[in-house]
This record gives C-alpha cells, structure tokens and sequence, in this order.
C-alpha cells in the first residue's frame, strides 16, 4: 500500500549534486521519498540462531586480528577445520577429517560462484583471486548444505562475501615483508561515484612456506593476481554487478604422492568472468540472475627418469560455465520461500592422468526450493531439496530438515538432519596413469575401470545458539551424527595385461569405505568491554570406519584462541592460538603429531589529513617449529612487518 | 466550519494525508475542500491546511488572512518559510522530535553508550540540542559536520571507530541518491546500526526508524483542528511536534546484526510514554 502513496514521489529523491554547495532546505520528500533496498536478503549475514544449519562468521575484526596473510589459514579460526600446508603451494582445508590432502567434500563460493576444481574435486586455494582486504565476512556452514548449495557441499560449504564496491573509497596499499622469503604487496583502488562503483585489486605474495633448515628442496611460491568488481545501480530496483580477475602462480617442488620427480614444478593461471543482475522488489523479495565462466591451466613440468618417456609432464586444466537463476521470496509474515535453477558445464583436461587427448566434460542440472516456514512465534521449520542431475552421479535429491526453537529471547535450540552427495570427479572416473616406454607400458599406477556411486552423507545434529548483545556474548553449540558411505578411495592392484612390472595398477577408485562420526562443537564470541573481545571454539569427534586410515584420520580434539584488544594510542594487540590432537592425513606416509601454534601481533593506526596508516609486526608459530601435514617437515617460527596506508 | 485542504500536488503522500485528515473532519460534520497549489482559488474558509513545502509557500504568499496550518512540513523549513510573515500560520511538524527518537535509542539499544550523528549545511543547527537530548537519555553524541559531498565518507570512516550506532539525519548533503548505498553498506561492513527518520530508510537497510506517517499525521491534524474550531483572527496556538508516531524495525537487519529487539509496537508504546524534558 505504501508503495502505491509513494509513487507520486518517484523521481523526486533528493539528489546533491557532488562538489556543488546543495540547497539546504528540507522538505517533505526528504523524508517520504521512496529509496532503494541497500541490504536486501542476499547482502545480510546469515542469523545464526535462525540458521538450518551451525554458521561460523568470520568478520573484518577476526581476519585483521589473527594476522593471518592468506585465505586458508584465516579457516582456522572455525571450529573443527584443520589448515595444513603440505607445499607452499598446496594447502589443504579440510572439516573433521576423512580426507586426504585433495580435500574434495567442501564446497566453496566466492561471491555464489562456486570454484571447487571439478578435475580433482578439491580447492586450488593459491589461485583464488581473493584479496583479504577485499572480503566482506566468511559465512561457513558446518555440516551438509546440498539442500541450498548442491553435491559437494558435504561436511562443510564456505561462503565468501567480497565488499560491494560501494562499500568504500580511495585507494590502499598494503607491503608486508619478513623471514621465509616473505614478501607481500597488495595494491587496491574503489572509485566511481553515486550508481556506478567499482574496484581494482592487485596482490602479489611470495615466500618459502617450509623452512628450508629442516627441509630441502624449497617450496617457494610465487603467486599474482589482478581483478576487477563493478557494481552498478540501474534504477531503484535493479543492480548489476561484474566481477573479473586473472591469477598467476609459480611453485617450487610442488610434487606430491609420487617420488619419481622431486624437481616437479607447477605454473598456473586462471581466470574468471562472473556477471549479476539483481532486482530487489523490497526488502524480502529478490531474484538474481547469474552466469560466471572459470578457466584454470597448470603446467606441471618434470623430467621422466631414464628410460621413462610417459608422462612427460602433468599438465592439465579445467573449465566451469554456470547459468543460475535464484529468488528469495516471503509469501506470508511468517513464511519464506527460496527458489533456484542451475545449469553447469564442467569440463577438464589431463592427458597424462587419463591417458587421453579428449577433453573430459559433461552438464549438471539442478532446482531447489526451501522455505523457512515461522508456524508460531518461537518455531521456525525450515524444509528444503535439492533435485539435481550430474554428469556422473546420476539424478540426485538431497534434502534438509531443520526445526529451530527459540523459548527464551536470545536462546534458541535446533534439530536438523541433511543429506549430501559428492560426485566423483573427472579424475576418480577416468585415471589412466601410467609409466611408459615408448609405447610400452611399464607400470600402471593408478586406473578406473568401475563405474563409481556418488559419496553419501548423512547427519542429525542439535544445535543451541546464545546471544545476548547486551553482554557481548555469541554462542553456538554443535552435537553432531555423520553416516558417510561408499567413500571413494583406492583399492588393491588391479590386474591390467601387457604391463612390464606385472604388479598391476597400483591404485584402482571404488566405492570402498564407510565411517560414522560422533562428535561436539561450540565456539564462543565475547565481547567484554567496547575495547576488547575473546573468540573461543573446539571440536571433539570420535570417528569409526571400517578403513583404519578413515578411523585416525580425525584429530579427536581441535581448539582454537583469538583475542583482541585496543591498547589505546592506535595500539592494538592479538593472540591467536590453535591446537590440533594427532591424526594421519589419508593417504600420507607418516601420521600428524598433536601440534600447536602461537600467533601474536601488535599494530598502531594513526592518521594524517591525508591518510590513515598502519603498522603492525606479526609473529608466526612463537612457540617454535610444528608439523601439521608429515613429521618430515616444520613450520618453524617467523616474523614479519607490513603497513597499510589509506588515502 | 469550513476548511481547504491545500495540497504541493495530486496524489503521493499529500493524498494519503488528506484522505486521513477529510475522512477525520467530516465525521465531525466539517465541510472541506481539496485544492491543489497549481488550481488553487481562495473561497470562504475558515482555515487552510497547507500540506508540503510548496502548499505552504503558496498559502503565505496570498494576500489572505485566513489562517493556515502546515502540514507535512518539517521544522526547520516552517521556521524559515513563516519567519517575517503576516498571515497567521500554524504547524503540525512532519518531524519527530529529537528527544524521542533519543528515547528510542535507549529503548531499543539498551547496550548502546556512543551514538554518531553526520550534520551537513541543513541540519548544523540541531548539533547542540540533539547533544542535549542524547545526554537526557545518558547517551554521548559524536557529531561531525561536512559541508561538501566529498567530506562525507572520509567522516563516517573516522566516526566509525568511536561510534556504537549511526542516526541518520535527514540532511540532503548526506543522506541522497548519491551517498544512501554507500552509508548503508558502510556502516553494515563495520556493523554499526543505523537508526533512521523514514519508513523507506529502514526498508532500505537502516535497522531502526521513528517516524509518523502522512496518515498519521493527517489524523491528529484532523483531531487538532476540530479542537481549535474557527482560527480566524484568534491567536493561534504554537507550531509543534506531533503525537503519532511509528517505529520501523528492518528484522532482517536486526538478526543479521545478532540483534534481538522488542516488537515494533512495544517500543511505539514505551516511547509514547517518555514525555518531553
């Protein structure tokens, strides 16, 4: 109705012209004027206490306090995520364990362009064109999320917001120097100006991420990348936003799992094209239209060891195209719905992993609906599905449950279960690697010859969240039950004829194991006075398997310390510490000891009229060297400086 | 008793104003009549309810005597456009006073000490009763002024730092088409809330809003008038805030900044309670 009175208004807004002196007479249309849904649905954080799901947000103040340079290493301010660097170049993430050092159960979206690598199914975190400096927050759902995100999204899906481009201005420019190589520079421009905004970024990060001490030959890393984000208002209702970026990365000894070429190199380079247009009717009522193209290539050079010809390198690259079509919608005070279809295109391409020229690829489709449904004042029931077909797992349907309590303002109880599903990739379907002479096969190392089942994930959970802002205080507990079955891993040889060693394919993917986790998280949020606050979380899990490997492939305790406080005088200091029990990696020689690490840093802001700066001096690991992929190699402790300087 | 209801234009908020206001007096047997300042003809009347800006312009620029009431009009610009003028004029002000939405503040925001405020060349003036207000409710006011568009966000990211929440004011240097998604979203990243004067600010993002709507105000104008009767040639009672009032929570917002508020409606009636210092 009020839309309807304020139309005789359109068009009246006030607008002050910039740099011009404006009028400075107010009238009734400053006040009635009908104005565009800045935060509509989609740009908010999620609600924690109103989530189907246990939510970890990490924001601007926990990034910048824990003093952490890249990406992965801020996920280990979630609870129950383990963070291990196994080359400078290939960190892993990975929630409550089972997985070796290809994590490939975690679904990652940047901006909802989903950026898991369809060829190995894990993330090529270092290739990411994701500044820190240009994140909004991190929203990770912890548990299954098919039923909203789609096959993948398994034990955890990590959403992350960059800033609207309007969101500042000027430029910035952040160095960071220090031991390890450790060279840092990011270099970022927002302009425009009223409707039409946009940001430029450029990073550049080097170091060497083992010390070299313990541990030859280097892994230094080298990594660059540009990239651009449009956001343009068209008119009251509608918005388009663009985003592009190109990276680089050269990595020294990025061999892994296979011995015969320690000298193995890999250069990469990847970009993306990603466009949305969003109209916003009102503040509960949305639809985007989205499409991104993804393109990834990785040079792996190395030379086969004599009388070897094959492989003579492992180059390979991937390719994603995405059309989706999302609408958040509320029919009622107490009842809102989600739409969205999907149409994807994967393709990828490794000739010396499949032994074949074609290009591997295939389509997924998909729909989903979920509704968030407030049938009394203190209930809510969320219900959703995901029905999706996939090039390889066939017609899928994953679907969530979830009823949220709340009797007491400020608590609110939740009981859930989901259900998810992770394709094979193009890899587990199609190995083909093999040692060859000519055309003689001397040894098969790794094949596929079953038609291999999607991985099915099955968990209950009850959760309780406690927030009470009066007090500064956030807290979000988890009990969890997880049933994984038909996990894809390798099997016993496999007879393949005419090989030279006739030991037959070393490792053959089959739908193999099952494991059940029991398990409970909590992370704590206290915000004590206006000038420090306390982040607290742990994790314990309890894993069975029918495969030792899965069974220890858990660390039983994982916990984590962030705290910060204003010193006064721009001083401000932080400590982050982690801890991890001992597991084994699947797949990895030897097992992971329980480590911890130490992290402190000091900053000092002050400003002039012109800019504002900050110096900080981060330590790394203070309490001396630890291992969190193999015993073999240590992440001792490091320093280093940076600045910041806005203007 | 008659009475012209003067409208800046057809339809918008002035119609739904003078819907309200009409449908109040005819119940009371009030003859009335609606102009617009484009086909306005002066007839027998004994008051005229000057709706906009523009109405009451044009009403005090007649050689009339009949007195005028503006409605839909905020403050400020009522104390500039009557000052020096004959005509007797009165006002119901569009905008809420600045005590009450401190009151609100308080209310709703029990944990909340600092609150910030941008002042541009429209709004300068109220620094020091808005500091006062604030202070009544044991709240601190830090208040800049900007006088150019360029100052404006260079301001918001210094207050950011010392600020527990944002209350708009509505200045056109600071609150435009230019600046509004900009503010919003800046203060979301640094999750500040924004407490706001207009239904459409917290629709757009802001987590609070005081405000009355032209119904509302049409209603008590109405109620006022009836209580005045015939104004011609009496003294006329002074201009002042009105009664009605509205507060607009966006939820979205509010649970999104972890923030769980009282019903709208309680907090309408906890600060209709709170009267003027």
């Amino acid at each position: 109705m009020r839309k309807l009175v304020l139309t005789g208004l359109l068009g009246c807004f006030p607008a002050a012209a910039s740099g011009q002196a404006p009028d400075p007479f107010l009238s009734e249309t400053d006040y009635y004027a009908e104005q565009p849904v800045v935060l509509s649905v989609s740009k908010l954080a999620q609600s924690q206490a109103l989530a189907p799901a246990a939510v970890t947000v990490i924001d601007r103040a926990m990034i910048e306090a824990s003093g952490f340079r890249t990406l992965p290493d801020v996920l280990r301010l979630v609870p129950g995520f383990e963070v291990a660097w196994v080359r400078g170049g290939l960190p892993t993430v990975s929630y409550q364990g089972l997985t070796s050092l290809y994590a490939r159960r975690m679904q990652v979206m940047i901006d909802g362009r989903s950026v898991y690598n369809p060829g190995y199914g894990h993330i090529q975190w270092q290739l990411l064109p994701v500044a820190l400096e240009d994140i909004d927050r991190i929203e990770v759902v912890r548990g299954p999320n098919a039923a909203n995100d789609g096959a993948n999204a398994v034990q955890a899906t990590i959403h992350i917001f960059t800033r609207h481009a309007a969101s500042e201005a000027g430029a910035s420019v952040h160095l960071a120097g220090g031991e390890n190589g450790i060279r840092d520079a990011v270099l970022r421009y927002a302009g425009g100006s009223g409707e039409s905004r946009w940001r430029l970024t450029y990073q550049e990060q080097q170091n060497d991420w083992y010390d070299t001490r313990y541990y030859t030959p280097r892994d230094a890393t080298h990594d660059r990348f540009l990239n651009l984000r449009l956001d343009q208002r068209v008119d009251a209702h509608d918005e388009l936003t663009l985003e592009t970026g190109y990276s680089l990365g050269n990595w020294e000894n990025s061999a892994v799992g296979y011995t015969f070429s320690p000298a193995q190199t890999s250069d990469l380079d990847s970009w993306y094209v990603q466009g949305r247009w969003r109209r916003v009717f009102d503040a509960d009522n949305e639809w985007s239209l989205q499409f991104h193209h993804t393109r990834s290539r990785d040079i792996e050079a190395f030379r086969p060891r004599a009388p070897l010809t094959a492989p003579a390198d492992l180059d390979n690259w991937f390719q994603r195209d995405a059309l989706e079509w999302s609408a958040n919608h509320r029919l009622a005070p107490g009842l809102r719905l989600n739409f969205s279809a999907e149409v994807r295109y994967d393709a990828a391409w490794s000739p010396s992993l499949t032994h074949t020229d074609r290009v591997l690829d295939g389509w997924m489709t998909r729909l989903s609906a979920a509704s968030e449904w407030a049938f009394a004042s203190d209930w809510l029931l969320h219900a959703a599905a995901m029905l999706e077909h996939n090039y390889y797992g066939g017609t899928l349907v994953s679907p969530r449950l979830a009823l949220n309590w709340q009797p007491v303002p400020g608590h609110s109880l939740r009981l859930g279960a989901a259900r998810a599903y992770r394709t094979p990739t193009f890899l587990e379907q199609n190995a083909d690697f093999a040692l060859r002479m000519g055309p003689l096969l001397y040894d098969q190392l790794l094949l596929s010859p079953f038609a291999l089942k999607p991985e099915r994930m099955t968990t209950e959970e009850l959760g309780y969240v406690w927030q009470a802002p009066a007090r500064g205080v956030n807290l979000d507990v988890r009990v969890f039950h997880n049933r994984l079955e038909r996990i894809i891993d390798f099997t016993t040889p496999y007879p393949v004829p005419g090989e030279m060693v006739h030991d037959g394919a070393d490792r053959t993917y089959a739908n193999l194991f099952h494991a059940t986790q029991r398990g409970a998280e909590y992370q704590l949020r206290w915000k004590y006075d206006s000038d420090g606050w306390v982040a607290l979380w742990q994790s314990w899990v309890m894993t069975d398997s029918d495969s030792p490997d899965y069974a220890a492939s858990t660390p039983h305790l994982n916990s984590g310390l962030l705290t910060a406080r204003e010193l006064g005088q721009g001083l401000d200091a932080s400590l982050g510490y982690y801890r991890m029990s001992a597991m084994q990696w699947v797949g990895a020689a030897q097992p992971t000891p329980a480590h911890d690490r130490l992290d402190a840093r000091l900053g000092k802001r002050w400003k002039t009229p012109r800019a504002r700066y900050e110096l900080a001096l981060v330590v790394q690991s203070a309490l001396g060297k630890q291992s969190e992929y193999d015993a073999a190699r240590y992440f001792d402790r490091r320093a280093f400086v940076s600045l910041g300087v806005r203007f | 008793m008659s009475v012209t209801l003067l409208l800046s234009a057809p339809g918008g908020i002035y119609q739904e104003a003078a819907q309200a206001l009409q449908a109040e007096l005819e119940e009371a047997g009030v003859r009335v009549t609606q102009q617009t300042v484009a086909q306005r003809e002066p007839e027998r009347e004994d008051w005229v309810v000057a709706l906009g800006v523009a109405a009451l312009q044009h009403a005090l620029d007649e050689r009339n005597t009949t007195p005028v009431m503006a409605l839909l009009v905020p403050r400020a610009s009522y104390t500039r456009l009557t000052a020096g003028r004959t005509r007797p004029v009165t006002a119901l002000y569009l905008d809420q006073p600045l005590w009450r939405t401190a009151a609100l503040m308080r209310l709703a925001l029990p944990g909340i000490r600092r609150v910030g405020a941008i002042l541009g060349p429209a709004t300068r003036q109220i620094r020091e009763d808005m500091r006062q207000a604030c202070a009544a409710q044991g709240l601190e006011l830090h208040a800049v002024t900007i006088d150019s568009a360029a100052a404006l966000f260079p301001a918001l990211a210094d207050l950011a730092d010392e600020i527990d929440v944002l209350r708009l004011v509505p200045d056109p240097l600071v609150v435009n088409r230019n600046t509004l998604q900009s503010l919003l979203l800046q203060t979301y990243h640094l999750r500040r809330p924004v407490v706001a004067y207009s239904a459409a600010l917290v629709e757009a993002g802001a987590l609070l809003g005081l405000y009355a709507t032209p119904a509302q105000l049409g209603r008590e104008a109405g109620r006022w008038l009836q209580d005045l009767g015939y104004g011609s040639a009496r003294k006329l009672p002074a201009p002042r805030y009105p009664n009605s009032l509205t507060v607009g929570i966006n939820p979205s917002v509010a649970h999104s900044l972890g923030l769980t508020l009282p019903p709208a409606e309680v907090l309408a009636r906890r600060v209709e309670e709170v009267s003027a210092p």
